[in-house]
């Protein structure tokens, strides 16, 4: 009998992967399942939250619409983040950065049967997770969406995306401006619906009819490039001019010490991630309050600001985390035995974060810029502020970039999680669900609030001082730097508590209540243990 | 003589009884090790014997479970910047920065490292032919290999540390340029240790080598010795043994009915009364190469009849 049992696991499994197809479809799986189930739950969770707590029918504009806007920000999140799923990506040291898996093409398997494999599986898995949303969380809500609109917008831009990442590898930069250009394209469309249509105006089935051209010729696109990088020749036509040109190599400075070379890689390795942060965030707090562009391209650059803001500062201080080497999280073989002390490498980790981090309050500052001057009713108005939009902006940009920032630092520098995405997701789910809890939770209880913003500094000050004691006891950081540190982190919390006593007047809150806030602000505590990870990470 | 000679130098790498055990297997058991100064030490093993996880420890990649690691003294883990700028390390297995030029790579090398030779670094990349301003990402496997080995020598490190340097060379390159590198090192005095899975390699240019098998260290000597206390014998018994024929000193032994093979360890002369009070009558004694040695070795840690651990190898200059 067991022999018998064993024999029919075996042959179930035999016809699982009899195919090549499936075969793949399951490396897919395999390789992202946890993102994919992550985000499930997620949906599950918010769906379920929703359903326990008898939220009525959400109208926009009305008390319960708080819980719309989160639901529709996670659903934008997770979203975006499916787009980096499905894009099937993987990163080669060997290639220009990350693109399509080049280990597939020693499989025997046509080129064409590969596109069509990933294809369907973006377009399928991003079907489903929209859907996921609007049956699970929004139907609930009695929140109608114009669900054929929104899928043929969501897969053609599955399709173009991929289309984009696999074909553009060699030319970085241009795929970065095309996805971006992407991004906001695809913004704007499914943002259409739910913005008010002035004058004559397309509708959503002659959108989608001039979508389905692109939505097929991406999938070709993708055909036509990764058959050529299959057989070695991308490199012949325009892409390789382009890439030769880009590549031509100048005399770089001499690297005089250890400290300013690790400072050079890092900012070698992340560049790209700093123009991509200031082109996405800080161009469109521009353009959107350009008299020539119109209204609705506002609407569009602060909704995209919204989502983008957690999304990219989240992901930007995960891929300032990683291995310079490897774009994984866990320290390489080549970072390991470079004779830098652990010091060294935070500090410059440290430093890129605060210009990164600098960026994105400037950014944010646009962002409440063009938010006030817009009186948009996008965001604040629905959450039921009834303060002018700048002031409270003023105090939670700066807030949301710094948690997004240094979000899970310790985590992510310990290595623990070796996947970018991984780590990344998880942080961007730890800070979002705790928070919003602790929004929904306390709404009603204002009195609490101040209790609340007490305990967590107070936690904060005591982990911070034993992070601190810990790593200076094991000699991981000198006294002159966990000086540093601390003097930098109270010259920009003077900084927060000043701005927001400032506009105490202006934000409905006690004084008390601003000033801890402010404190709490500028994160200390995660980066006391950022030596303690990085130890770890190095010597495991 | 005076009180400096009588000062005895602490071994380069000093390993006790250092133990680690990953998840599901054994990396390392209970390894003690000493390499002095100026050894060209070769570590044998067969893939996932424990090789890479033993220079790890060197590295300081890796803290002890249980039991120490010195390099020069000192703990590589608690002094990461002392222990490392005075190792050259290359190993196949540390990716190169695809992104970086061949110059670039190198000037960031060189701020690591305070005793950088410039002029043996450009002597070594001319030997190479590596292209300066050619992105590592477009260069060949085996340019690749030689610019880590530039960037692991250039600083002329008193302890060279190789892991399995070959396989990302070819035969010319590996004949040519790796071990005369290795023997210009040793002749300077300094010390290299190498891992390696091609024996000939270990043969031809390490003096003392130690085998790993199943994360344990099964032999640990001079070349010579370790090759003159391992023998196959040949023997024939006058009538055929009712069960396998069982020699003391034997690592493993193989044979049909009255004629039988084995490899054995130890002195010879105990050898032959050994065959000789199992009636046996020794028909041919030989010598091994590295290769069956390692064979034996290995064969003989699997069926758990090692010798028994916790002893300390000390590899003879």
């Amino acid at each position: 009998m067991p022999a018998k049992a064993i024999g029919n696991h075996t042959e179930k499994n035999g016809s699982l992967m009899n195919s090549p197809l499936s075969a793949i479809a399951f490396d897919f799986w395999a390789r992202n399942r946890w993102s994919l189930i992550s985000l499930g739950l997620l949906i599950c969770a918010t769906g379920l939250l929703n359903l326990i707590f008898g939220v009525e029918p959400a109208h926009y504009g009305e008390d319960d619409s708080i819980i719309f806007s989160m639901a529709a920000i996670l659903m934008g999140i997770s979203i975006f983040f499916a787009l980096g799923i499905f894009a099937c990506s993987e990163s080669d040291n060997s290639q220009e950065g990350f693109g399509f898996p080049t280990r597939l093409f020693l499989l025997p398997i046509a080129t064409a049967h590969l596109v069509a494999v990933f294809t369907l599986i973006g377009a399928l898995g991003i079907s489903a997770i929209y859907l996921g949303w609007v049956f699970l969380v929004f139907s609930p809500m009695g929140i109608v969406f114009p669900i054929g609109y929104h899928l043929t917008c969501l897969t053609t831009a599955v399709v173009a995306f991929q289309a984009s990442v696999w074909g553009l590898r060699i030319v970085p930069a241009l795929r970065a401006v095309v996805i971006g250009a992407l991004a906001f394209g695809f913004l704007f469309l499914i943002a259409r619906p739910f913005e008010p249509q002035t004058g004559k105006h397309a509708s959503q089935w002659q959108i989608a009819a001039w979508l389905l051209p692109l939505l097929l010729a991406a999938p070709l696109a993708s055909w036509v490039t990764l058959t050529k990088e299959r057989h070695g020749i991308w490199n012949r036509g325009f892409a390789g001019r382009v890439s030769r040109q880009r590549g031509t190599p100048t005399q770089s400075r001499t690297l005089t010490s250890p400290r300013y070379a690790l400072d050079w890689i890092e900012w070698r390795s992340n560049g790209r991630l700093l123009i991509g942060i200031t082109l996405l965030l800080i161009l469109p707090g521009i353009c959107g309050r350009l008299p020539i562009l119109p209204q609705q391209f506002l609407s569009v650059a602060l909704f995209a600001n919204t989502f983008f803001l957690p999304l990219f500062f989240c992901f930007a201080g995960t891929f300032i985390a990683r291995d310079c080497n490897t774009g994984t999280l866990k320290t390489s073989l080549f970072t390991g035995v470079m004779p830098v002390s652990i010091e060294d490498v935070l500090v410059s980790k440290l430093r890129i974060l605060l210009t990164v981090g600098i960026l994105g309050v400037i950014a944010g500052i646009l962002y409440s810029w063009n938010l006030s001057a817009a009186d948009s009713d996008f965001v604040l108005k629905q959450s039921g502020f009834e303060v002018e939009a700048l002031y409270i902006a003023m105090l939670t940009a700066p807030a949301l970039t710094w948690t997004c920032l240094v979000g899970g630092l310790p985590l992510w520098l310990s290595g623990r999680i070796e996947s970018v995405t991984t780590a990344f997701a998880i942080t961007l789910g730890s800070l979002l669900i705790p928070n919003a809890s602790l929004f929904w939770l306390f709404k009603d209880k204002p009195q609490w609030i101040t209790t609340v913003l007490s305990l967590a500094l107070t936690f904060k000050l005591v982990a911070a001082t034993i992070g601190f004691k810990i790593a200076s006891r094991g000699r991981l950081l000198n006294f002159s730097t966990i000086a540093t540190i601390i003097l930098v982190w109270l010259a920009v919390t003077s900084l927060t508590v000043a701005t927001g006593i400032y506009f105490a007047k202006q934000i409905p809150w006690p004084e008390s209540r601003i000033v801890l806030f402010g404190i709490l602000i500028c994160p200390l505590a995660r980066i006391a243990f950022c030596p303690l990870a990085l130890e770890y990470n190095r010597h495991q | 003589m005076n009180k400096s000679d009588l000062q005895v130098q602490p071994p380069v790498v000093e390993l006790s009884h250092l133990t680690r055990r990953y998840a599901r297997q054994e990396g390392l058991t209970d390894v003690s090790l000493q390499i002095p100064e100026g050894a060209v030490f070769g570590l044998v093993g067969e893939n996932g014997a424990g090789k890479t996880t033993l220079i790890k420890h060197l590295l300081g990649l890796l803290k002890p479970q249980s039991g120490f690691v010195r390099v020069f003294g000192m703990d590589p883990a608690a002094e990461p910047v002392k222990v490392l700028s005075r190792i050259g390390f290359y190993s196949e297995e540390s990716n190169l920065p695809g992104w970086m030029t061949v110059a670039e790579h190198i000037q960031v090398q060189r701020a690591f490292f305070p005793n950088w030779d410039p002029d043996y670094a450009e002597l070594l990349r001319d030997e190479f032919d590596l292209d300066n301003s050619a992105k590592i990402k477009t260069i060949s496997r085996g340019s690749r290999a030689k610019l880590g080995l530039l960037t692991a020598l250039a600083h002329r490190p008193q302890l060279l540390i190789l892991d399995e340097p070959s396989s990302g060379l070819d035969p010319l390159a590996r004949r040519g340029i790796l071990e005369a590198i290795i023997r210009s090192i040793a002749d300077e005095g300094r010390t290299v240790l190498f891992s390696s899975h091609l024996m000939d390699e270990i043969e031809r240019v390490a003096d003392s080598v130690g085998m790993l098998a199943n994360g344990k260290l099964v032999l640990c000597d001079k070349l010579d010795a370790v090759k003159e206390s391992h023998y196959r014998l040949q023997v024939r018994f006058d009538s055929v043994p009712e069960t396998s024929p069982n020699l003391k000193s034997s690592l493993c032994g193989a044979g049909d009915r009255a004629e039988w093979t084995f490899i054995c360890s130890g002195n010879i002369i105990d050898i032959r009364n050994q065959a000789r009070e199992i009636g046996a009558t020794i028909q041919e004694e030989s010598s091994l190469s590295l290769d069956e040695i390692f064979s034996a070795r290995v064969a003989h840690a699997r069926e758990g009849n090692r010798e028994p651990h916790g002893e300390k190898w000390v590899a003879h200059e």
